[in-house]
């Protein structure tokens, strides 16, 4: 239920604020949250990691869906021709080990200025 | 303690992690986009969508005093409805920001020499080209001499249009290209307008043969580098043709001092030398030539294929002018198009008006120079190249009466400073020439509007429904004594530019009893011009306009349509005409003999399916290869050129002992039909051997066109074009150029237009108007161009339209 409600708590700021702010708004927000709510280094870094792999995946999937001509196709071609589908991969593994590192850094943070071992 | 080392190091690592992911470390000389950044599915590249090219949209907007609204039609051309001028090229700015923006920025940047900042340091030997060649200096002086003129108000409104477009856009709308390079749009200024013009000229007018021709003197001496290389062609078939006499002398009189050519090498400079085949065709008959009885009118000109395209295609209409055609994103007016009234177009004019002169260096630090027996210091334009990724790049280019030190030698002995035409500040109000010209309503209108054009100095032909055919050399050509600016002459005033040829003494006509008109980068007139015209010239192209031309009787569009589409080359005629005179079917092997009675049987049309070109072509590269061995091997230590292809052939066939013949690394003395027959046999056993090894070898295949996208990134280029044509046929396809505009314009009373370009009007990547019209291109197709639709149609069938309003 805990790892739930962070996994609901990430997604939803991220999403909401990723409108407005640059990239890294992600990585802000997994580390103020996870150094907020004290998770595990674990969850803070698999829960960031995958609700804004989601994000960047889905929202990158649904964006191009909408369009008359996908931009996947371009991507994959500047990519030297990697197949489409790992484009939107390779999309949400950027978001979402850049915020998995920052939720772990959060929570490490917090046990730094709390003076706990890591 | 433990701890906090290890903390602070995975802090530290994941901080360089998210600053290489937002673009400010690079890892490698190429520069990558930043991933963060440009993976960003909220405003990286999965925004760059094309959305922009659908529905009904109205701005509010300063800057403009009227409504104008803009109608998109199937093939993406907007037409613009304004209430005035000043609001018609408000709109035009817009449009042209709205669909090529990166192309605007790319061009500006590129002829500033600011590539670098964008590319890293793989373009910093083209930037400082533009540096020491003066791009900037040159547009600076333009928009210093523009802004005295009463019309500059008008290049305002145009740049205050591509401006609202650019403050319209949040991050997330950038074309890809800006988020690629990450890079943001700037604000627009007339000075970037003034870059695009400039970097037009320097595609048009920017090249000088002034180092191989004085190289090849000093290697070869006077007698054979004047049978080698003639200054004027055997045949000339001049734009202004031999039975306009001209009724004036040069104002400056005839004077010819060669004692001031400079007497030495200047080696290899690794200056880089324009592509063969930047030229263009025009037109126009007469109405007792056509069907209609009112006058036709063509071009097309021939410049780097890219993608997007280098023209974008527009209809404005105000209550003063209806005016269709094309134009260059970032500079304002129509440059070939066509009114209810009249139609007109360009080719170049290969008259030489960059020319270097070897600077004499007072000290050694080069900072004072004695020219004419005075010692003056030099004016230092400090030059800071930004690159990405690199510090900053800093050079020194110095300046002097005659223009920038172009080329640095290493001991300072052969340091050239370039005179060019484009570095000086205008005193007539050249900017305002296609503004002018596309509200002209006849012949006399016209030349009076292009009048204060300066350079790259163009044939400008015309054609009105009135029935007035006509053509002005129009530009500024500056008037030389006879052999100045041919070579690399010691500077002085002297040998430097009398003055300017007034625009009446500039070759012209109107109304010619032959009954046409027709330009196609051939020499400009005969030798009774008075005044001393030297240049690069074409010899093969205009030869096959003025003969059909000649001949053509009840033309109609679609016999213009075929023509612009015709692929005979006459210079393969020519060659081929000599082998057979020259080669004995008993010369050749068996096995060589039936691709042999092809290519003697060809109808020299270069027709992307056949393999006869390629023969044709694979065999002049040997013969080139053999006779003038003796100059390329001069190519290691010094910049040359070969002889004309004209003059190759003449040699075969009137001095066929003539030493050039000679291979030298052969014990014999070969004549020219040995080189002949030679070359024909490797020519012949090269391409039966690519051809077993089931290589493609027809035409198409053989030299594909590329046309690449200006970042030359293959994902955004459309690569290996098989298309008809060859730079000597009308038909001019090259290997990066071809004709970049089909343009054929009825002058009937209802004027008519067709034409077609080889991309699209969208700038976007991803839009389905980036390349749409390539197809129909390389078919040799046309598009109907709607001058006279009624706004109502258009409105009817718009895929976009824009209202533009002014904000109370």
């Amino acid at each position: 239920m805990k790892h739930l409600i962070l996994f609901l708590l990430i997604t939803i700021l991220v999403f909401v604020v990723s409108l407005v702010f640059p990239w890294w708004i992600a990585g802000v927000i997994c580390f103020i949250i996870c150094y907020l709510l004290k998770p595990g280094y674990f969850t803070a870094f698999a829960i960031s990691l995958i609700s804004v792999f989601l994000i960047w995946y889905l929202k990158a999937y649904v964006n191009d869906a909408h369009f008359d001509h996908p931009v996947s196709g371009l991507l994959s071609n500047l990519l030297g021709g990697i197949p489409t589908s790992s484009v939107f991969f390779l999309t949400g593994s950027i978001g979402g080990i850049s915020a998995g590192l920052a939720g772990l850094l959060g929570h490490w943070t917090r046990k730094i200025v709390t003076n706990s071992k890591i | 303690m433990l701890n906090k080392i290890f903390y602070l190091t995975v802090l530290t690592l994941t901080g360089l992690f998210f600053l290489f992911l937002n673009g400010n470390i690079q890892l490698s000389k190429e520069p990558l986009p930043p991933l963060g950044k440009f993976l960003n599915p909220f405003n990286g590249i999965w925004t760059s969508d094309t959305r922009s090219e659908k529905g009904n949209h109205t701005i509010n907007l300063q800057g403009i005093k009227d409504h104008v609204e803009i109608y998109y039609d199937d093939r993406h051309v907007p037409h613009i409805f304004a209430s005035n001028l000043e609001d018609a090229l408000f709109a035009q700015g817009y449009v042209e920001a709205q669909n090529r923006l990166f192309q605007m920025e790319f061009l500006s940047r590129a002829a500033a020499g600011e590539l670098s900042s964008m590319f890293g340091s793989k373009t910093l030997a083209i930037d400082l080209e533009r540096r020491r060649r003066g791009m900037k200096y040159a547009a600076e002086n333009a928009v210093k001499g523009w802004e005295k003129h009463s019309e500059f108000k008008v290049l305002n409104s145009f740049v205050d249009g591509i401006n609202a477009y650019i403050s319209s856009l949040s991050p997330k709308d950038y074309p890809i290209e800006f988020k690629l390079f990450d890079i943001k749009p700037e604000p627009w200024t007339v000075l970037k307008s003034a870059l695009i013009f400039k970097q037009m000229s320097l595609t048009l007018a920017g090249r000088s043969d002034d180092i191989q021709n004085t190289n090849l003197l000093y290697y070869l001496g006077k007698a054979d580098f004047d049978m080698l290389y003639p200054e004027r062609q055997t045949i000339e078939n001049p734009v202004v043709p031999t039975e306009h006499p001209f009724a004036f002398d040069s104002l400056y009189g005839k004077h010819q001092d060669t004692s001031a050519i400079y007497k030495h090498p200047i080696l290899r400079t690794n200056i880089p030398r324009r592509e063969k085949g930047v030229g263009s065709n025009s037109w126009g008959l007469a109405g007792k030539k056509t069907h209609s009885g009112k006058p036709i009118f063509c071009n097309d000109p021939h410049l780097s294929l890219g993608l997007p395209s280098i023209w974008i295609e527009e209809h404005i209409q105000t209550p003063d002018f209806n005016v269709y055609g094309v134009s260059f994103p970032g500079f304002p007016g129509i440059m070939i198009g066509f009114n209810e009234y009249m139609a007109w177009g360009e080719t170049n004019v290969g008259q030489d008006v960059e020319d270097l002169f070897v600077i004499n260096w007072a000290d050694q630090q080069r900072s004072k120079y004695i020219m004419d027996g005075t010692t003056y210091p030099v004016d230092n334009r400090i030059e800071i190249i930004k690159v990405k990724g690199e510090k900053d790049y800093i050079d020194t280019v110095r300046y002097t009466r005659l223009g920038p030190i172009y080329y640095l030698s290493g001991d300072g002995t052969n340091d050239l400073a370039m005179r060019w035409i484009c570095h000086d500040e205008p005193d007539i109000p050249e900017f305002n020439t296609f503004i002018q010209a596309m509200q002209s309503k006849n012949a006399t209108m016209y030349l009076d509007a292009v009048k204060d054009f300066i350079s790259p100095a163009q044939n400008f032909g015309f054609a009105d429904n009135s029935g007035n055919i006509g053509l002005r050399v129009n530009g500024r050509l500056p008037a030389k004594y006879d052999q100045d600016g041919r070579f690399i002459e010691n500077a002085s005033e002297k040998n430097n530019w009398q003055g300017w040829i007034p625009i009446n003494q500039n070759p012209q006509y109107v109304n010619p009893e032959r009954n046409f008109i027709a330009s196609a980068n051939q020499v400009s007139a005969d030798k009774t011009y008075p005044y001393y015209f030297t240049g690069r010239f074409e010899r093969y192209r205009n030869k096959t306009i003025n003969e059909k031309l000649e001949a053509i009787d009840d033309a109609t569009m679609d016999a213009m349509k075929q023509m612009q589409n015709d692929n005979y080359s006459s210079k393969a005629d020519d060659f081929v005409q000599m082998l057979k005179t020259l080669v004995s079917v008993e010369a050749l092997d068996s096995h060589h003999l039936d691709l042999y009675k092809s290519l003697i049987n060809w109808d020299f049309q270069y027709l992307a399916q056949s393999e006869l070109p390629t023969i044709f072509e694979i065999f002049y590269d040997h013969l080139e290869a053999n006779t003038w061995d003796e100059i390329q091997k001069l190519k290691d230590v010094a910049d040359i050129k070969n002889p004309e292809d004209w003059r190759l052939l003449e040699l075969i066939l009137t001095d066929e002992n003539n030493k050039y013949f000679d291979i030298i690394s052969t014990p014999k003395k070969e004549t020219a039909k040995d080189i002949v027959i030679l070359s024909l046999k490797e020519a012949l056993d090269e391409f039966s051997k690519q051809k077993n090894e089931n290589k493609d070898m027809r035409w198409g295949a053989y030299k594909p066109l590329d046309i690449y996208h200006m970042t030359r990134l293959p994902a955004l280029s459309e690569m290996n074009v098989h298309a008809n044509g060859c730079s000597d046929a009308i038909n001019a396809t090259g290997i990066s150029f071809g004709p970049s505009w089909r343009m054929i314009i009825s002058l009937e009373d209802k004027v008519e237009g067709l034409g077609v370009y080889p991309g699209g009007q969208s700038g976007n990547p991803t839009s389905k108007y980036y390349k749409n019209m390539l197809d129909a291109w390389v078919k040799g197709e046309y598009y109907h161009l709607q001058i006279h639709t009624k706004k109502e149609e258009f409105i009817k069938s718009a895929t976009m339209s824009l209202q533009l309003t002014p904000r109370s």
